[in-house]
């Protein structure tokens, strides 16, 4: 069951670059790339951290594929 | 990604130099003159230069491009420098190359035990074998952290 997310579009949003948004929440910007891809579920905490920067609940952004079908 | 390539590189560099520097040692003591009052050893400088030089190019460049600016020299030098772990990706892509790696031995090193046997047979003509067998199982392990470290951060 992949995670989905919606960080591209958030980030969009609130007009952040990758590499903005990697430093606000302390990894690298390979990192929101390849969770931007899906290929990389992220820990609940940095989920949590991202979530912060949205100010978004966390099952917002990130949904268990199956649950959007 | 660099990083990691570049310090796997140079730890391979450094095992070849090293087995270099152990068989010529090995061949330099089998030459060894005992006299009888006298004890005249001959040592080829050179893989000795070789490794000093190179050691000492490595150490200061590694130590100016370590990831995590924090760490002192005295930290930063009792850790393999091919670890990159600056986030928690990067943590999870070097367990899973370390343990790669680990499995390699478990696969080079009974190889190598094997071949030990018909060691006798080609002794002569390949005195530091072991030397070269075990600098080998160090140099298959670390390309394996190398390969499986660059499919995991460009998946």
């Amino acid at each position: 069951m992949p995670l989905v997310n919606r960080v591209k579009e958030l980030r969009a949003r609130h007009q952040l670059t990758q590499g903005d948004l990697a430093e606000q929440v302390g990894v690298t910007r390979q990192t929101i790339i390849s969770l931007e891809k899906g290929s990389y579920t992220p820990s609940l905490m940095l989920a949590m951290h991202i979530a912060r920067v949205f100010k978004e609940p966390v099952e917002s952004i990130f949904t268990i594929e199956e649950e959007t079908k | 990604m660099k990083h990691v390539v570049v310090q796997s590189i140079s730890s391979i560099i450094l095992y070849v130099l090293m087995a270099f520097l152990f068989s010529s040692f090995l061949s330099d003591v089998s030459k060894t003159v005992i006299e009888s009052d006298r004890f005249l050893v001959e040592f080829n400088l050179l893989p000795l230069l070789l490794l000093i030089v190179f050691g000492i190019v490595w150490t200061v460049y590694s130590f100016n491009t370590r990831p995590n600016k924090q760490l002192s020299f005295a930290q930063w030098s009792v850790r393999m420098t091919e670890f990159s772990e600056v986030d928690e990706r990067e943590q999870i892509i070097t367990a899973k190359a370390t343990k790669a790696a680990y499995v390699s031995f478990g696969i080079s090193v009974p190889i190598f035990m094997g071949s030990f046997m018909f060691y006798p047979l080609f002794e002569d003509t390949l005195p530091a074998y072991p030397i070269y067998a075990l600098a080998s199982t160090l140099i298959i392990a670390t390309l394996v952290y190398m390969t499986t470290w660059i499919r995991g951060y460009q998946h």
